[in-house]
């Protein structure tokens, strides 16, 4: 690798080094990063165990959302090519919110300081927030019916769960209680399936 | 929704709706288009990413097709 690759490598092993203890999960990453120029994405976490990143965003700030998103990406269970073309939003949707979530806790244990409102432009028009809506909404229903996970533990537990496995998750959290309004619930998830999948069952 | 809120949901369906090979060659011109005519954007750049890990699942699928038919 090159002394900028290196450097990312090092930036992305020390976002790992938090997710680990956050998170508990294991990464698949293979400590390699390519930088990629004329890259028209911003980072990539490939199949293969490699993390691709953008040339011009080596050294501009808003990286690091880039960089921890990627490293959530070889923390997810299932990553896998088939699993993803299926069930892309399951993936993007967690591992962005995730992004999003522990961003400031990740960046203020590594002494980074960049100005959120960077951040902000970056999340106000993404093509990934209809996936986090979706999430959101199950996740507030199954809230709402008195299931006691945290927004960050919710998404962990996603997380940790193959990406196939995600919507039957979800189905058995909700079914799990007996209270919950069933028709209401199931309703909230087949919608929130139908937006992660882009299909209509 | 104003329209340029209307036109950008209309682009990013395009990209998250994308499936085949066709569909992404289509949607990363389009997403190029509004990226570079909305640079100040730059979330939407994300959508790159899903489309290029779209395209590497399906060119795999494909070598994988093709090496199931001459060793089958």
């Amino acid at each position: 690798m090159t002394t900028a690759e290196q450097q990312l490598a090092a930036e992305i092993q020390a976002i790992l080094n938090i997710l680990l203890r956050i998170t508990g999960l294991s990464s698949r990453w293979n400590s390699q990063v390519e930088l990629v120029y004329e890259a028209e994405f911003a980072g990539k976490k490939r199949f293969a165990c490699d993390i691709q990143i953008s040339a011009d965003l080596a050294e501009n700030p808003l990286r690091w959302a880039t960089l921890i998103h990627e490293a959530l990406h070889s923390l997810s269970a299932g990553y896998r090519r088939e699993d993803y073309h299926q069930f892309r939003g399951w993936e993007e949707g967690v591992v962005e919110q995730l992004q999003r979530m522990l961003r400031s806790i990740i960046l203020n244990e590594l002494n980074v300081s960049v100005p959120e409102e960077i951040f902000q432009q970056r999340e106000a028009a993404h093509p990934y927030n209809s996936y986090i809506a979706a999430l959101e909404d199950v996740r507030t229903v199954l809230e709402a019916e008195g299931v006691h996970l945290s927004p960050q533990e919710f998404y962990i537990q996603l997380l940790a769960v193959p990406i196939r496995e995600r919507p039957q998750f979800l189905l058995n959290m909700g079914y799990l209680r007996a209270a919950l309004p069933r028709a209401s619930f199931v309703r909230a998830l087949s919608a929130a399936n139908a937006a992660l999948t882009r299909r209509i069952l | 929704m104003n329209t340029l809120e209307i036109q950008r949901e209309l682009v990013i369906e395009k990209v998250l709706d994308a499936t085949t090979l066709s569909e992404i060659h289509e949607a990363r011109q389009t997403l190029r288009e509004w990226i570079a005519a909305h640079p100040d954007e730059t979330g939407m750049r994300d959508g790159f990413e899903q489309l290029s890990l779209m395209e590497d699942a399906l060119e795999a699928q494909k070598t994988d097709q093709v090496e199931a038919s001459t060793t089958g």
